[in-house]
């Protein structure tokens, strides 16, 4: 069973002239668990919105998505939101850490949502993601004291401390160096290696798509396998 | 819970620009409403004060009993009267019968004519249980002997001693008579006060037909119609008569509150006045807050927060400043009220020093509570409403 699939998703914005712009078009794709996809596409593609339905912040004008088998048909804000909390981790392109909470307390804002973590749990849950991401030196900094590269990991931490079964990375490297880079993706792949995580990463680097299992292409609204 | 806490005491204190205005701006209205309150009651205070000194406590009931043959004997008789009916509930009477009388320093022999006018009240009772009289120092004479007299403020500095030589009436036989207390009465001029029975003992001859004897009682918390009633079963008894039409009301207490409605009302204008900038300016604060947030709202949203969470987040937040801003205000306000109320003001005063505005503290604190609530309404939906949609784009 995949962990989440889109079956024949269409999505457009409208645009200011009042015409509107399809970005997607029947897009059908499903991410097994423990599988890596990387999206490529030139810029407004519609990479960061077929990324925004399979984390479900965005429903799609037409189509099915499905999580866990379930789908979100009809389903409303507060059940989204639920199924969004139990199944998804985030990494921004930049690191969009809340300025005025330092590192270990950004790493466990996920915790603080909803569900019924207790201190010592949410204590536990946050050390271990902030080792698996080798910040954990940093955790009393705050995100102004931190270099792109800490605050990139801060985030990492962030996305798998609630250890999601997905984490949907939208081009998680673009901002850093090339040595960071491959450090913040060698921990990404390597939670889809231990843990079973599936990842979904849009970027415009083939040096990173390389690394996925599965290599999608979006064009024209329609995805191709590379 | 714990969860919700926590992300509630951070969002208190890491917003520190945010949480000190808007404890700033409570802080204000929530001082302006207590001290306008204060304000308020004071001055009711100082009118009431004044009047209940002059003329007797709310209620007081007074009978006047022209040429009521003013003997001893009746005096007597209806001072014990009074005693059963209306002291013996808890309230207060006095029969004062006033006196042209002469008084002087008892150090200055009598024949250097140095003995002036004086108006004294032989009186049964103790007046400052009827009128709002400050003791300055000790009591109202209990015993007819040895003679002693209560003095008013302007008395004690005319004299300035603890003797006085008085005569009662003109011609009758001097005695001296031992200062037992001043008290402040705001008159001008000389009071004294000496109980009936020391001028009986000194002048058989001093209550004549022709005086004027004046009842007055008042028992705390009863009706005026009621204080009469017991007034006149206490005249009969003694076979005196006195007509319903004969009593009246010394005090003009409701006069006065009816003329400071309209003062109040200014003051409770000024509260609104309070209230609404308070609004305004905590709507902005938290309008500008949430704007600025923004982002941070996405990606509390993005990893799971409800809007539900994220408005009653603000909510609380907002309220949470306002419970401890009150609890500042209210409590400078108790100092000031425990520190400077008796400082200020004057050991003669009849005014009493302001307590500590109960009522007012919690009017101000609902006003607090109700301000934060409705200053955050707006900015919590509005935070609630963050589009997601666009989380992944910066």
């Amino acid at each position: 069973m995949s962990v989440i699939s889109l079956t024949d998703c269409s999505h457009a914005v409208s645009l200011p002239d009042g015409s509107s712009l399809g970005l997607l078009a029947n897009v059908s794709v499903a991410l097994e668990k423990g599988q890596s996809v990387s999206v490529r596409g030139r810029s407004g593609s519609g990479k960061t919105t077929l990324l925004s339905i399979l984390g479900l912040l965005l429903t799609p004008d037409a189509g099915q998505v499905h999580v866990a088998g379930a789908s979100l048909d009809g389903a409303t804000d507060a059940q989204r939101t639920r199924a969004r909390r139990a199944t998804i981790g985030f990494v921004f392109q930049s690191a969009s850490l809340v300025p005025n909470l330092t590192a270990y307390e950004n790493v466990e804002l996920p915790l603080l949502q909803g569900g019924d973590h207790s201190r010592a749990r949410r204590r536990q849950a946050v050390a271990a993601a902030m080792d698996r991401a080798q910040i954990t030196h940093r955790r009393t900094s705050f995100p102004r004291q931190l270099s792109g590269g800490e605050q990139q990991r801060v985030a990492l931490a962030r996305a798998l401390v609630r250890s999601p079964a997905v984490i949907i990375a939208d081009e998680p490297t673009a901002s850093l160096d090339v040595a960071t880079a491959d450090r913040v993706l060698a921990l990404l792949l390597e939670r889809c290696r231990e843990d079973g995580t599936s990842i979904v990463i849009a970027t415009h680097d083939p040096q990173v798509a390389q690394h996925a299992h599965r290599r999608l292409t979006l064009d024209d609204g329609q995805l191709h396998d590379e | 819970m714990t969860a919700f806490l926590t992300e509630l005491l951070r969002d208190l204190t890491r917003h520190r620009a945010r949480t000190s205005l808007s404890a700033v701006c409570l802080l204000l209205v929530i001082g302006s409403v207590v001290a306008i309150e204060s304000a308020s009651a004071v001055a009711r205070e100082v009118f009431v004060a004044d009047e209940e000194q002059r003329n007797g406590r709310a209620v007081t009931a007074v009978l006047a009993l022209p040429g009521a043959g003013a003997n001893a004997d009746t005096l007597r008789r209806l001072d014990a009267a009074l005693e059963r009916r209306v002291r013996a509930d808890g309230g207060s009477a006095t029969i004062e019968v006033e006196m042209s009388a002469r008084a002087g320093r008892a150090d200055v022999p009598v024949g250097f004519g140095v003995l002036g006018n004086v108006r004294l009240i032989a009186i049964a009772g103790d007046p400052t249980t009827i009128r709002r009289l400050p003791v300055l120092f000790g009591r109202m004479p209990r015993t007819a002997l040895p003679p002693a007299v209560l003095l008013n403020a302007a008395a004690r500095e005319r004299w300035h001693t603890d003797r006085l030589t008085l005569q009662a009436t003109p011609g009758s036989p001097t005695f001296t008579a031992r200062v037992e207390g001043v008290v402040s009465d705001g008159s001008p001029d000389p009071v004294l006060w000496v109980p009936w029975s020391t001028v009986a003992a000194f002048d058989p001859a001093a209550f004549r037909a022709s005086s004027t004897m004046t009842v007055l009682a008042h028992v705390p918390g009863a009706s005026y119609a009621s204080i009469v009633d017991e007034m006149r079963a206490a005249v009969q008894e003694v076979g005196l008569v006195a007509p319903v039409a004969s009593f009246s009301r010394s005090d003009d207490v409701p006069t006065i509150e009816r003329r400071l409605r309209t003062t109040r009302s200014g003051f409770l204008l000024a509260s609104v006045v309070a209230l609404v900038i308070a609004v305004v300016a905590l709507f902005n604060i938290n309008v500008a807050s949430v704007r600025e947030r923004q982002r941070e709202l996405v990606v509390r949203r993005a990893f799971g927060a409800s809007r539900a969470r994220i408005a009653l987040l603000v909510l609380c937040s907002s309220l949470l400043v306002a419970v401890l801003a009150s609890g500042a205000a209210n409590g400078v306000a108790a100092l000031c009220v425990h520190l400077l109320g008796p400082a200020i003001l004057p050991r003669a005063s009849p005014v009493l020093a302001p307590h500590f505005p109960l009522g007012a503290a919690v009017t101000s604190t609902a006003v607090g509570l109700v301000a934060s609530l409705l200053s955050a309404a707006y900015p919590a939906v509005l935070a609630s409403r963050v589009q997601i949609a666009g989380a992944l784009r910066d």
